[in-house]
């Protein structure tokens, strides 16, 4: 019967990678935004499938030898340090993981809105979605690809590249960074009205800024010379860069 | 003492001289005693001024005496041509000028006067949608305030920064943003749209309140410029002490440094 036990022998070792390999999946029928807060730098992209999607190829799983117990200074409902929860039309996935550990890498439909939070100083990389995207960090870089707006990103301390494939016209923009560089990539044919700020740094564009006749903003024309508001193709979707102690690249 | 909401349903006709003796009466004593009532009232004086202003269309004073020069010069030069090639020239008679002359005067008076009288038909409807207007983005704002997105609460303050006299809600909303919102992009806008309001002793005060809990260095920079800007000297202690602490960075000390030798 040697041959039934290694059938036997295979199936548990099956079973058990299996079991130890899954994927998590949260199915985002009914959701309309996905807030996600990390300590670890977070990396979101796009699928085809409706769901929240925490791949084990990708993604460090819990330890074997945690099977059973219950984490004391986290929470963790996938597996991968990491808590889901749907509160309504809003899904919550918050990870646990040291601040050190790789990045945690998950997968949405490119319409879900997003809300981003890195507690710590973590990179936060964003592409494809075509939906509002909000995103927080202190002390890492923020990039988003491809964003189609509204775009609202506070970085304390780090850089923020953002590249825009279109600008939704029905909401408005905003990135403030208190320390570093912002560099945006904008179609050229974008209609926009764009305020920049840059206090302590400078303004690079190879966009024709042109600063309107009608300023109907005196107050901060009067107190800030480092400070242009400019009708982009004859103006449009409010668009607002402010980089306090940075530069700005602004490019087509 | 009558309430704003009457006062304003007089206000039109109070600036446009056919309110009656004690209507009068009743207006100009609120206006003294009420500041966003007075606030309103010029808003609406320029707003008919304007108004009264508008007249491109008008001919001009001098407009007869240069047609006549014009048409002496046309005189002159037809008699020349005349002169020179008598065979071609087309005579036409000065009556017929004149004629035509009268006609293009009446035309443009004419038009002029419709056009005028238009606008006074007008006016209070224009006023009606300027304050419907008013009205709209006053609701419009205050239901995003509430928004659970970010880009929608800035869309509210940009509403709320648009709107010429906003009501107490309003610049209420704008500070409580500003003091509270979780993002900096919000609080920060907040911060910009409410200096089109800083002469309000609430205003000023939120102002304060704001240097003394921010912790977000952009926030911090917009905040002492503003402060500065509208010569807040109750800010002085507070700038002084964020000079003195460690955690001051250091681009926003050398901001302190040099609003505090403009305010002292």
């Amino acid at each position: 019967m040697m041959p039934n036990k290694i059938l036997t022998l295979l199936f548990f070792v099956v079973s058990i990678s299996y079991g130890f390999s899954q994927d998590y999946r949260h199915t985002t029928e009914g959701i309309d935004k996905v807030e996600v807060i990390a300590s670890v730098s977070v990396i979101i992209k796009t699928h085809e499938a409706p769901s929240l999607l925490i791949s084990s190829k990708e993604n460090k799983q819990i330890e074997r030898n945690t099977s059973g117990l219950t984490p004391i200074f986290g929470k963790d409902n996938t597996g991968f340090k990491v808590f889901v929860e749907q509160n309504n039309s809003t899904l919550k996935i918050e990870s646990f993981q040291p601040r050190t550990d790789a990045p945690l890498i998950i997968y949405l439909p490119e319409t879900i809105k997003l809300a981003v939070e890195s507690r710590e100083q973590n990179n936060i990389k964003i592409s494809g979605f075509t939906n509002e995207i909000e995103a927080k960090t202190n002390q890492g870089d923020i990039t988003i690809q491809n964003a189609n707006g509204p775009v609202i990103i506070e970085n304390e301390q780090g850089n923020t590249y953002v590249k825009f494939k279109e600008l939704n016209q029905n909401s408005p923009n905003s990135i403030v960074n208190s320390h570093g560089d912002i560099y945006i990539t904008i179609p050229s044919n974008t209609k926009a009205t764009i305020e920049v700020s840059v206090p302590r740094g400078e303004l690079y564009t190879d966009l024709e800024l042109i600063a309107p006749e009608n300023q109907d903003n005196k107050y901060r024309y009067r107190r800030d010379s480092r400070y242009i508001k400019s009708l982009l193709n004859g103006g449009g979707v409010s668009v607002v860069f402010i980089a306090s102690r940075g530069n700005v690249y602004l490019r087509i | 003492m009558s309430n704003c909401k009457e006062i304003e349903l007089q206000i039109v006709d109070y600036i446009d001289g056919t309110l009656n003796g004690a209507g009068i009466e009743v207006v100009e004593q609120h206006l003294i005693s009420c500041e966003s009532c007075k606030k309103m009232e010029i808003e609406y004086r320029l707003l008919f001024t304007a108004m009264n202003d508008d007249q491109a269309e008008l001919p001009s004073e001098n407009l007869d005496d240069a047609f006549e020069v014009a048409l002496m010069q046309e005189t002159r030069n037809l008699r020349a041509t005349r002169t020179t090639k008598p065979t071609k020239t087309v005579q036409i008679p000065l009556h017929y000028i004149y004629k035509v002359a009268a006609v293009f005067v009446l035309m443009v008076g004419s038009y002029w006067f419709g056009n005028y009288t238009t606008q006074r038909e007008f006016m209070p409807e224009l006023v009606d949608l300027t304050v419907q207007k008013q009205e709209l983005k006053t609701i419009a704002a205050l239901s995003l305030f509430e928004n659970e997105s970010a880009s929608k609460r800035i869309q509210a303050v940009e509403f709320a920064q648009e709107l010429e006299n906003p009501a107490d809600e309003i610049l209420i909303a704008l500070i409580n943003e500003m003091l509270q919102d979780k993002l900096v992009n919000v609080r920060l806008a907040s911060a910009r749209a409410l200096e089109r309001f800083s002469e309000y002793g609430m205003v000023k005060d939120a102002y304060i309140q704001a240097l003394k809990t921010e912790e977000n260095p952009s926030m911090q920079i917009e905040l002492i410029e503003i402060l500065a800007f509208i010569n807040e000297k109750r800010a002085i202690p507070k700038m002084k002490e964020l000079l003195k602490d460690d955690a001051t960075p250091i681009f926003i000390k050398d901001k302190l440094e040099s609003e505090l030798q403009n305010l002292i």
